[in-house]
């Protein structure tokens, strides 16, 4: 019989390993694969009735990274809608994508700052479908902190 | 086989077989070449001149600088190289490795104590040196050198440890520079929030800093379309300090932030408000008794068509009276209003009152100096600064800049007096090619009655003031090409 100073370190040791071994073996919370959708779902919009959702919301970054936006269009049941326009309107720098309308239901943002401008700052990337605004705030960080 | 080796072998087995079951679920390889190197960084090579005076090593060696009378006017030319690296054998993990070379000087050699115009001592094309966490004043220095993964169990969580940058969300008023110490950050949904934790070694931030450690809790929530709030725990404690004062020095700050886009008649307002509380006991050795501040700040920025405008106002509580009567004089042991923090950036404005964003030389006045009391320059007096900002693309490739700045402050120094001055800026930046750029441009500073015969504003804070500063002058030019 396993003693009682034993048996926490088992249970914990179990419990750990059933929650380790849940996010290797189940795809939908695997690392390295499409996470569910988490963030807040904004509309309906007006006159298409989509439903828009913007990952990530929160961006830090260095001046010479370039982070991703995706925006995902949805309809009322949650399935992804194609050819809808999306526009991002960057406070400073520029956003390039490969299509500015959806395929598959998303279209993807690169973000790139304005050069030069390696003071720590807060720019402003605002993300429109038909009349839905959504704003992401892109937290800008020197690239060294140290002088 | 007792139970006591069962339980083991099967604690084992269990979770080596989870890490099997774990790196298949992941379908990587479970000891993955190192095959994706990243590498970028950034060369500088600026111009500074100005007559703004050092802060000595007497005082505690922070950086800063302040004004003088009949000063020297300082000329030098420098450059810098930043290397980094990226090891990234997958997405979730990457391993980094940041140094730079220099500041290596040109000229300036009539600054007998080797500092820039901000206080920092940089050697005259010094030897080579390097390994000090976050150090300047050598040749080679290592940045930062951290490792990050993604944490299994929660998605969104991950780890950061080693050194490396960090700075609060509140224009740096708290904290900013490399540190030793690690993150847990998770960022998912509408929901960023880290801990984190930094051992403070003797010399990280300042050569007479003592052992202490700074833990921190931040988090922020989208609450809207197109706003955010946030809120921020940091603690500091120095147990090491505990025998000489007979009690743990220790700081803590409250924060709050809200971010949003506001909608105008003239067009979209982009907010940014916080307010910190922060309170203590002692500081760094260098008195006893309580201390408690505010630091409130509001700004906006409104795009238009022919540029952007944008006003800042902050307000950070004081005590009257100086900082001689503070340390050991007539206040020591008192608890006092003011606010105290590592660091005060007041980025995205002036020049010489703040971090200058023309040359990049320092921290200016908002740094603390003198007396190694933690006090953010301004001094434990406080502050109320107004500050006007624009910025206009007078070409596609040129912008022009101009600031202008009130600075007061909040409680009268010694002498009753509160004016500390006001600031003009003008500059420009032209974008050579991608990542190519100039900067250009200068600053002036109309010292106020607050610096007159005021014993905080000297080299070591705490010899006479002179009766009459000088205006201060700030010139530069800057020169950076960004790669990687």
């Amino acid at each position: 019989m396993i003693s009682a100073k034993l048996l926490l370190p088992c249970v914990v040791g179990m419990l750990v390993g059933l929650g380790y071994l849940a996010c290797g073996v189940v795809p939908s919370t695997s690392q390295g694969r499409t996470l569910p959708a988490a963030g807040h779902r904004y509309g309906p919009t007006t006159p298409g009735g989509y439903y828009v959702r913007v990952e990530p919301r929160a961006v830090t970054m260095s001046q010479n990274q370039n982070p991703q936006v995706t925006v995902a269009v949805e309809n009322t049941a949650g399935q992804p809608v194609d050819d809808v326009l999306v526009t991002f309107t960057p406070s400073e720098g520029m956003l390039t994508t490969g299509s500015s309308r959806t395929r598959g239901g998303t279209v993807v943002g690169t973000f790139t700052a304005a050069p030069g401008s390696d003071s720590p700052r807060t720019a402003f990337l605002v993300v429109a479908v038909e009349n839905v605004e959504v704003t992401v705030f892109i937290d800008i960080v020197p690239v060294v902190f140290g002088r | 086989m007792s139970a006591r080796r069962t339980c083991h072998v099967v604690v084992l087995c269990f979770m080596l077989g989870l890490l099997v079951s774990q790196a298949w679920g992941q379908n990587l390889a479970v000891f993955p070449k190192e095959e994706i190197l990243l590498v970028g960084g950034d060369f500088r090579l600026r111009s500074v001149n100005s007559n703004m005076a050092g802060a000595s090593l007497l005082g505690g060696g922070e950086s800063g600088g302040f004004p003088t009378q009949d000063g020297a006017t300082k000329s030098f030319f420098d450059t810098r190289l930043r290397l980094y690296w990226d090891f990234r054998p997958s997405e979730l993990l990457r391993v980094h490795y940041r140094m730079e070379i220099g500041d290596v000087r040109f000229g300036g050699s009539s600054a007998e104590n080797g500092s820039d115009v901000t206080g920092n001592l940089v050697p005259v094309i010094g030897p080579g040196s390097g390994g000090g966490v976050g150090a300047g004043g050598v040749n080679v220095e290592t940045k930062n050198i951290f490792l990050e993964f993604a944490m299994p169990f929660i998605p969104g969580l991950s780890f950061r440890g080693g050194i490396m940058g960090y700075g609060d969300r509140y224009d740096f008023n708290i904290l900013a520079d490399d540190f030793a110490g690690f993150q847990f950050l998770y960022n998912r949904g509408d929901v960023s929030a880290h801990f984190v934790y930094f051992r403070f070694f003797q010399g990280d931030t300042r050569n007479n800093a003592d052992n202490s450690n700074w833990f921190g809790i931040d988090g922020q929530l989208q609450i809207s379309e197109a706003t955010r709030a946030a809120a921020t725990f940091y603690y500091w404690s120095d147990q090491e300090h505990r025998g000489t004062l007979g009690f743990t020095p220790f700081q803590y700050w409250i924060g709050t932030e809200v971010t949003s886009r506001v909608t105008s008649g003239l067009g979209p307002i982009q907010v940014k408000g916080f307010a910190i509380y922060n309170n203590g006991e002692g500081f760094f050795g260098r008195r006893t008794g309580k201390n408690h501040g505010v630091n409130v700040s509001l700004a906006g920025d409104l795009p238009l068509n022919f540029g952007t405008v944008g006003l800042q106002v902050q307000y950070i509580t004081g005590e009257r009276g100086s900082k001689e009567q503070m340390e050991g004089g007539s206040k020591n042991g008192k608890n006092i209003g003011a606010w105290v923090s590592y660091f005060n950036r007041m980025y995205a404005g002036p020049e010489i009152i703040s971090l200058g964003p023309i040359i990049d030389v320092g921290d200016g006045f908002s740094s603390k100096w003198g007396t190694g009391n933690g006090f953010y320059n301004g001094d434990y007096n406080g502050r109320l600064l107004a500050i006007a900002r624009s910025a206009f693309p007078v070409l596609p490739s040129v912008s022009l800049h101009l600031v202008g700045a009130y600075d007061r402050a909040a409680a009268s120094n010694v002498n009753g007096d509160h004016s500390r001055g006001a600031e003009f800026d003008l500059w420009a930046q032209w974008n050579i090619f991608p990542k190519l750029w100039f900067r250009f441009g200068g600053a002036y500073y109309l010292t106020g009655s607050w610096w007159k015969n005021n014993s905080d504003a000297s080299f070591d804070g705490r010899r006479p003031g002179v009766p009459h500063p000088d205006n201060i002058w700030q010139f530069g030019t800057r020169l950076q090409y960004d790669f990687g």
